[in-house]
């Protein structure tokens, strides 16, 4: 396998992960999330039960966050501290089928993270990756005609500058 | 997108056809969404300058692409 070449350095060997967004952040840092089980993510088994993971966001100092919806639909959050453990799960929304869950990050550790309720509103959390989300703002209200569901465009949102 | 100010450009579809954007400011504020012609793609810099790309049909049905750019501190 060829890869293109990086400034002054060459790819490192491929080691396998069992699949799953990876993010890393300005200094490096890499997250990638490599299970789904029951609970707090974890980096050590494989996915099996379904669960919808985000991508990963790392703030400049290391500090990542995931959100996930659970086999309800409710949305939850995990933080993992570098160099340490995951936090407990948080739970954002419990509004069964609840989607489009997308997080950004900024280098001071601001996070944004957006969803959608099956209604259509549009619904935005923030805070930062350690310290907890302030309460949620109503984005848009769904007002529009239409009964499909909304979505976040997932190729836009994450991601910091 | 999300900058480091906190400012942050948000892009989301309705349904099949109704396709929005809104914008956050560093103090959290989001302001009041717009619609846009057709499928969009967002983001802002780290200067607050946002960029928009969007799909629209022209009045002979041909399928185009165009970018609006949004100067950071303008409102509209």
């Amino acid at each position: 396998m060829a890869f293109p070449a990086q400034a002054a350095s060459t790819w490192s060997t491929p080691v396998q992960l069992n699949a799953g967004p990876v993010a890393v952040n300005a200094a490096g840092t890499e997250v990638a999330i490599v299970s789904a089980g029951a609970g707090a993510p974890t980096q050590a088994r494989p996915s099996t039960n379904g669960l919808t993971w985000s991508t990963p966001v790392i703030d400049g100092s290391g500090n990542a966050i995931v959100a996930y919806a659970g086999a309800a639909g409710a949305i939850r959050t995990a933080s993992l501290p570098a160099g340490g453990n995951w936090t407990a799960v948080k739970t954002l929304d419990t509004t069964i089928g609840s989607s489009g869950a997308a997080l950004a990050v900024n280098s001071a550790g601001l996070v944004v993270i957006t969803r959608i309720e099956p209604a259509r509103t549009v619904i935005a959390d923030s805070g930062t990756v350690l310290g907890g989300l302030a309460a949620p703002a109503t984005v848009d209200n769904g007002s529009e005609v239409g009964d499909a569901p909304a979505a976040i465009r997932p190729d836009i949102y994450p991601g910091h500058t | 997108m999300l900058n480091n100010a906190g400012q942050a450009s948000l892009a989301w579809v309705v349904g099949a056809s109704i396709h929005k954007m809104a914008t956050r400011s560093a103090t959290g504020t989001w302001n009041t969404p717009m619609v846009l012609p057709g499928w969009g793609v967002t983001a802002i810099d780290g200067a607050g300058d946002i960029i928009t790309i969007f799909g629209q049909d022209n009045a002979s049905g041909i399928p185009g692409v165009y970018d609006t750019r949004l100067a950071a501190g303008s409102s509209t």
